[in-house]
């Protein structure tokens, strides 16, 4: 019990520390491709730092004020439902179409505390998110539905379970290359960066957050990471599990395997990112209901066909 | 303690009661206005105490005889299922009522309005409580009409609406009839108790038509595709004041009567007898998917509305399309689900609804695009609608969710690779429409003409409250009304669900839902979130106006430039618009001229010569002396 209990506070500490450094990997790394040099691998520690002791944070009114609280608890819910890396945390109280949902209110949060700035752009980086929200929730489902048919469950831990013997990416290709192109608008990194594309909207949602409000909601987005790719991981990737031997040893094993995981999505993501234009809004939506949509289609079918018969 | 209202919980009281209230209320309206009011509020909220007491005890069955020359006998009767619509009919209803009576001045003619409230409430509950097929009809019928009076009240605009919604009921109406006649015509009883013992046995094919025929007069009310092209303009051109009854009570009246005759009358077993798709009937298969398709649909034109009431009114079509494949899917979670959302739908849509009042009557438009910023001035309708529009989105914590998720378990557990991903979209696109209603109403720039608005009086923002109190209740313990839920369902005779206080277990084979958990966690993350905000310096707030615009100073007309809520999908909007284009509507206009061209074929056999009529009835009396001859 108090052990389950430690492992719930260290879990969100962790995670907000590894997503900042990976971060900074990323910027290294995207300067990397780009023949720059970048910055330091720990400048997004001293970012958040800088931000969180700002002498004067600018706030319009208290409904502007929910939106990086909200980002945060969103986030940090979610995180506590789903299996990460040998650790169950909450999972058995909630299934994967709760942590669908649960991933939901940080993004709403964000956008009605956007909203309440006042400013146009905010309000167009908003539109422009739930339009990819949209786009890329078609195909993710139907490859997601393709892993809840095909192993008759929408337990997370169970799915994770069931991917034992062999991941769900060997099984249902289709449907995991699918969900990785989902991933992508998850992540928000281009050509699906419509939302927050600086040169156009000038950071839309974020516009008008500074000093502590940015801090946090770089916080979110560090543990946000973690959450995207843990889902991707644990519905594709068997959860990270490389070996089931019980044993302490094996555990630290797993849990650094799962967190070399996330590293590689996370990167696979960011090299995607470093040499690609941005869609406009209306063509990421047609895109996203196009190909990956009918490729998932193909992936669902399959999956029931398998199962069914 | 209130033992001495027991002899008044029998639904023949709760009938006349409002019957008898509405005549009074409209007569006392002659006298005073105040009085008026006082006593729809009193008649109303009183009969809506009365149902919520006689749930309280065992399912009773009432039976009133009467001397009607066939011998048919009006039963009455409260058992688990209707009580749960009663409840939900009665409190909407009721409620609406309060909360019209904050206006002050509803419509041209409010002595009308208020006395038609209370014979439309009085009318609902006969449906419900009625166990025979003609009380059913009957007050069907009284139900359909009064809601078009009311509709009618608002005025020269809401007349083609309204006439809309007359048609297509009166359409639907006979389709029940005719259904219901060939029922009798087999049977030779109207009871509800008499044919559950008899249809179970009949053959499929009179099963299959019967069920159509009512069934498509249910899914008018239901606004089900492709039934649904009255509810848009009837929804939005009704007066504000009546559409939170009209779409949170009255559109329940659809699903009622199908979950009573396919589940209360026919019977699983006999469903299951015209065919099965993976252990669904067919005829229920085809309901869930034709409810999928319309909440996607109604979706999509939902994200394209720019007016309030009318994107509300898509929403609704929407929604009810959720509860119809719930109930269609038949399964002990596909039942429970959509019962559980007809129940939040109605709370959470008359929360809405009572809100678009409010932001119409303090803006004067029912435009989005002319309101804006108006969340902090004006609080509590700003909190309410939030709570709705989160248990719209289905987001955990409030009521919304725990019916969505269970729909979604119900397809998944049954494989239904058609229904699971449409009721998904149609659930994304449901924050796109809900966030633009908070986005154009409540958040962005404060016109300068809105700088006066205010929260209404309490008799409006108290039903708000209620409402939008019962949503985070049933988010915290959905065991409440899933609890009642599970006895509607082990009455129908389908397993019960396994529900607690706080928590839904389906079984092995599914995931869990644990309110309780999800809650608790959510409080401890608030409160580490809350920390790091307060631990880092205050801010200071800055006006509206103060905001990043790339050096640029606004100086006058702010809300126009700075609002953006003009269009605000127009980049999706363009992308659907070449498939959305009304066609529903268009094959209803070709139906209409065809019929017209007929009709008027028919016309001209009518010329007005003594000589041609007298013609038609000898070449009638020949060709019946011929078929006289030929059968006899």
């Amino acid at each position: 019990m108090i052990a389950e209990i430690l492992v719930l506070i260290f879990m969100p500490v962790f995670v907000s520390f590894m997503g900042l450094l990976f971060m900074g990997i990323q910027r290294k790394i995207t300067a990397r491709v780009q023949n720059r040099i970048g910055p330091p691998f720990y400048q997004q520690f001293i970012d958040v730092m800088k931000l969180f002791s700002k002498r004067e944070n600018i706030g319009h009114n208290w409904v502007f004020d929910i939106g990086p609280i909200f980002a945060i608890v969103g986030m940090l819910t979610t995180m506590l439902f789903i299996p990460m890396g040998g650790f169950r945390l909450l999972s058995m109280d909630g299934d994967l179409i709760v942590v669908m949902y649960l991933l939901v209110i940080s993004g709403l949060g964000m956008a009605l505390g956007a909203g309440a700035s006042g400013n146009p752009n905010a309000g167009i980086g908003v539109m422009r998110g739930l339009t990819l929200m949209m786009a890329y929730e078609m195909p993710f489902v139907i490859s997601v539905l393709a892993v809840m048919v095909y192993y008759h469950t929408t337990s997370l831990a169970e799915i994770v379970g069931m991917q034992s013997g062999m991941w769900a990416l060997i099984i249902l290709p289709l449907s995991a290359l699918v969900a990785d192109m989902a991933l992508q608008a998850q992540f928000g990194k281009k050509p699906f960066d419509q939302p927050i594309a600086p040169a156009e909207v000038a950071t839309g949602p974020i516009v008008e957050y500074g000093g502590k409000y940015l801090g946090m909601l770089m916080v979110a987005h560090s543990i946000g990471m973690f959450v995207e790719a843990g889902l991707f991981i644990d519905i594709f990737l068997g959860g990270g599990l490389l070996f089931h031997q019980p044993g302490i040893i094996w555990q630290v094993f797993n849990f650094l395997f799962w967190v070399l995981l996330v590293f590689a999505l996370y990167t696979l993501a960011v090299l995607v990112n470093a040499i690609m234009p941005r869609y406009r809004i209306d063509q990421a939506f047609v895109f996203y209901w196009k190909w990956p949509t009918i490729i998932a289609i193909i992936g669902l079918a399959y999956a029931l066909g398998v199962s069914v018969w | 303690m209130l033992e001495f209202l027991n002899p008044m919980l029998r639904p023949e009281w709760m009938i006349s009661l409002l019957f008898i209230g509405a005549l009074l209320t409209y007569f006392a309206g002659k006298v005073s206005s105040a009085l008026r009011t006082t006593f729809a509020i009193i008649f109303s909220v009183f009969v809506a105490f009365l149902v919520f007491l006689s749930g309280s005890r065992d399912v009773l069955t009432y039976w009133r005889p009467s001397a009607s020359p066939m011998g048919f006998r009006f039963v009455l009767s409260i058992n688990a299922l209707s009580w749960f619509f009663a409840l939900m009919i009665s409190m909407v209803s009721a409620l609406t009522i309060v909360y019209s009576a904050g206006f002050g001045k509803n419509t041209e003619k409010d002595n009308a309005f208020y006395g038609l409230n209370l014979l439309l409430m009085g009318a609902m509950l006969g449906v419900v409580f009625s166990g025979d097929m003609l009380s059913f009809f009957i007050f069907w019928e009284i139900m359909t009409l009064a809601s078009y009076l009311l509709t009618t009240l608002a005025g020269k605009r809401a007349e083609k609406g309204a006439l809309n919604y007359m048609i297509i009921s009166t359409a639907g109406a006979y389709s029940i009839l005719i259904g219901m006649t060939m029922i009798y015509t087999r049977f030779g009883t109207l009871e509800f108790s008499g044919l559950a013992s008899v249809m179970g046995g009949a053959d499929p094919m009179f099963l299959l038509i019967t069920l159509s025929m009512l069934g498509i007069g249910f899914a008018v009310k239901a606004a089900l595709a492709p039934f649904y092209v009255w509810a848009p303009p009837a929804y939005s051109e009704a007066p504000d004041s009546f559409t939170p009854v009209f779409s949170g009570a009255l559109s329940k009246l659809g699903p009622y009567g199908f979950t009573l005759f396919m589940y209360g009358i026919v019977g699983l077993p006999a469903l299951a007898k015209m065919g099965t798709f993976r252990g669904i009937s067919d005829f229920g298969y085809i309901i869930a998917l034709l409810g999928s398709i319309t909440a996607v649909i109604a979706t999509l034109y939902a994200i394209a509305q720019d007016d309030i009431k009318k994107l509300l009114a898509y929403s609704s079509i929407s929604q009810l399309g959720y509860v119809m494949m719930g109930i269609g899917i038949g399964t002990s979670i596909g039942v429970a689900g959509g019962l559980y959302h007809a129940l939040n739908h109605a709370i959470f849509k008359t929360t809405l609804f009572m809100g678009a009042g409010v932001l119409i009557y303090t803006t004067g438009s029912r435009k989005l695009s002319d309101m804006g910023g108006l969340g902090t001035k004006m609080p509590i309708t700003f909190l309410t609608m939030l709570i709705a529009i989160f248990a719209l989105a289905g987001i955990p914590m409030t009521g919304g969710f725990g019916s969505k998720w269970l729909l979604y378990e119900a397809a998944i557990d049954k494989k239904f690779v058609l229904i699971a991903p449409l009721a998904f979209i149609a659930s994304v696109g449901a924050f796109l429409y809900s966030f633009r209603i908070l986005q154009s109403a409540f958040l962005g720039q404060l016109p300068e003409r809105l700088k006066g608005a205010k929260d209404p009086s309490p008799l409006i923002t108290i039903p708000m409250l209620f409402f939008a109190g019962l949503l985070v209740l049933f988010g915290i313990a959905p065991g409440i009304p899933l609890g009642i839920i599970a006895s509607v369902e082990s009455y129908l005779g389908i397993p019960a669900l396994n529900v607690s206080t706080y928590s839904v277990y389906l079984g092995a084979n599914f995931g869990a839902y644990n309110a309780f958990t999800v809650m608790t966690v959510i409080t401890l993350a608030l409160l580490v979130a809350l920390a790091l905000f307060f631990i880092a310096k205050k801010s200071r707030k800055v006006g509206q106006t103060d905001t990043y615009m790339a050096g640029e100073v606004p100086e006058h007309h702010v809300d126009l430039y700075l609002h953006y809520s003009m269009n605000f999908y127009r980049p999706l909007e363009r992308i659907f618009a070449p498939y959305l284009r009304n066609r529903l509507e268009r094959l209803y206009d070709a139906f209409g001229s065809g019929y017209e061209l007929i009709s008027e074929g028919i016309r001209r056999i009518y010329t007005g010569d003594v000589q041609h009529y007298v013609y038609y009835v000898m070449v009638f009396l020949a060709v019946m002396i011929l078929a006289g001859w030929w059968w006899l």
